[in-house]
């Protein structure tokens, strides 16, 4: 499984803010996608999940074309997603939240409910939230709830934008673990985390990958590519 | 309370019903493209003449020709999706690029057009469509009803709450509800946002074409008929919350029973602007109405 970014350009109300993006997201591998506020990160997801027309280039997954597809294909495809301001349904439960992608793609019960235990595993603290409104909790909550949300679908990539942005020390570490456990249960993921402060991921990062002024450089130094991979 | 106002009560909520066919639709189409239809009224004009031709023009039983009139006005919708309403997302990927004058513009146009190919292709005349039933008054303790009118509010009542029920519970009334209160977030939970804003655009346009199907044999079809019901249904929106089917049916009953009693008690030349001082002082002291939120998305 890979998902390829080929020379992406995106430009959003007239001005430029992706020059080219080249880049290979591969399974069992956990790459970071690091750089300054505006420097492109979330446009690159964004751009990942048809919320935003391409320029020019071509994001394909194992060779099938996304641009010929609208944004709501990804989540079929097996892409999951969990954006930076969450973007949950207020007036919906958590746990008609965390359903939601499942209902959407019409999963049967059994492998609905499946998955549903199986985030809640990964993410026992929503399982006491299940009964609040989406609306009802805090942003480092609802943080957690946008994850459960996509590996609702993430069958073979999943998307994290700035997880730790805005999170309470203690909830961040939470989430890195949660991470860490993530990896070890589902190793064949392909995952893309961005984040301006990557202290937190160096001990999960397979890949290291810099995005200054909508261009990616390559690796920017991290000595412990590949030979992490679990 | 004395028989009058028993009177007054059960019809101003029968009229609340009627106008709760109305406004769940504009509701609906707030909520999922955040956009006001302007030519919401003219689904009822619609509803009302095709309900009134098949009938008449075609000697159609009133039974069939009433489900026609949704099917007439479900199919405006879809077209008015299709063609119109696609530039506001356009071609799917832009997604947020809402452009809130081109949905003004082109709404108010379509009503515009409506009217006046109405106008011209049928004529300006009225046509009183068939009532359901001929009984012409029904006596029920106080109350005073037509035969037509007790009929017709039982089917809406039936016609409201399967709605609602479909949007509560249905397959796709929960990826509606979803994409109302956050496009992007249910977008990214694999909902076609296209899809769904096409179903809510064929509810609108069906529920609206027939409460005027119900009402064309008290309100005559013409071709500017809609106007009256589309400004109630745009007040009841306000008063409901934007975007809430819940509210808006509230708010239809409490406006038909407000019209009710005022015209009554305290002016029946001004029954029309009853509502429009309940928007005001709702605008002033509840903008966000009696079930919206200030700010829905999270």
């Amino acid at each position: 499984m890979t998902l390829v970014l080929d020379k992406v350009q995106v430009s959003i109300e007239g001005v430029r803010v992706l020059r080219g993006v080249s880049c290979e997201i591969v399974e069992r591998k956990t790459t970071i996608l690091i750089g300054r506020n505006g420097a492109g990160k979330t446009t690159t997801l964004r751009a990942i999940m048809g919320l935003l027309a391409l320029d020019g280039g071509d994001i394909r997954l194992d060779g099938d074309d996304l641009r010929k597809h609208p944004a709501h294909y990804r989540a079929r495809a097996g892409i999951g997603y969990a954006p930076e301001d969450r973007r949950l349904v207020p007036e919906m439960t958590i746990e008609e939240n965390i359903r939601l992608p499942g209902l959407a793609l019409n999963l049967d019960k059994g492998e609905l409910n499946g998955r549903l235990e199986e985030i809640y595993t990964f993410l026992p603290q929503l399982r006491d939230l299940r009964k609040r409104p989406g609306g009802g909790v805090s942003g480092g909550q609802g943080k957690m709830v946008a994850l459960g949300r996509a590996l609702m679908v993430a069958r073979k990539v999943l998307l994290l934008d700035e997880p730790f942005q805005g999170l309470a020390p203690a909830l961040a570490l939470d989430y890195a673990r949660t991470l860490g456990e993530l990896r070890k249960h589902r190793p064949e993921l392909a995952l893309l985390i961005t984040e301006s402060t990557p202290a937190l991921l160096d001990a999960i990062a397979d890949r290291t990958l810099q995005i200054e002024r909508g261009e990616i450089s390559e690796q920017a130094g991290s000595p412990r590519t590949e030979n992490v991979a679990v | 309370m004395s028989g009058i106002d028993v009177d007054l009560a059960v019809n101003g909520l029968i009229t609340g019903v009627f106008y709760a066919l109305m406004a769940i639709g504009l509701s609906l189409i707030f909520g999922i493209l955040k956009i006001v239809n302007f030519a919401h009224g003219e689904f009822y004009m619609v509803g009302a003449y095709a309900y009134t031709l098949i009938a008449l023009a075609l000697g159609v039983p009133v039974w069939i020709a009433l489900p026609l009139a949704f099917v007439v006005g479900a199919l405006l919708g879809w077209l008015t999706e299709r063609t119109l309403m696609r530039p506001l997302y356009a071609g799917y990927t832009s997604w947020g690029l809402m452009r809130d004058e081109y949905a003004v513009i082109v709404t108010f146009g379509l009503s515009l057009f409506l009217i006046n190919f109405v106008d011209k292709v049928i004529g300006p005349y009225a046509y009183r469509g068939p009532p359901l039933v001929e009984t012409s008054r029904v006596v029920l303790g106080p109350v005073l009803i037509s035969g037509h009118r007790l009929l017709a509010a039982g089917i809406a009542i039936a016609v409201i709450a399967v709605t609602a029920a479909l949007i509560k519970w249905s397959f796709w009334g929960q990826q509606i509800r979803a994409v109302s209160q956050n496009r992007l977030g249910a977008s990214l939970a694999g909902i076609d946002t296209a899809k769904a804003s096409v179903i809510v655009f064929m509810l609108s346009g069906g529920l609206a074409a027939f409460a005027g199907a119900l009402l064309s044999p008290v309100i005559n079809a013409s071709p500017d008929v809609g106007i009256f019901p589309a400004i109630k249904s745009y007040i009841i929106v306000v008063l409901g919350g934007m975007g809430s089917v819940p509210g808006a049916i509230i708010a239809s009953l409490f406006l038909g029973v407000i019209e009710s009693f005022g015209a009554v008690y305290i002016s029946f030349q001004y029954r029309d602007a009853f509502g429009l001082i309940l928007l005001m002082l709702f605008l002033l002291f509840r903008p966000q109405g009696l079930f919206g939120e200030k700010g829905r998305e999270v």
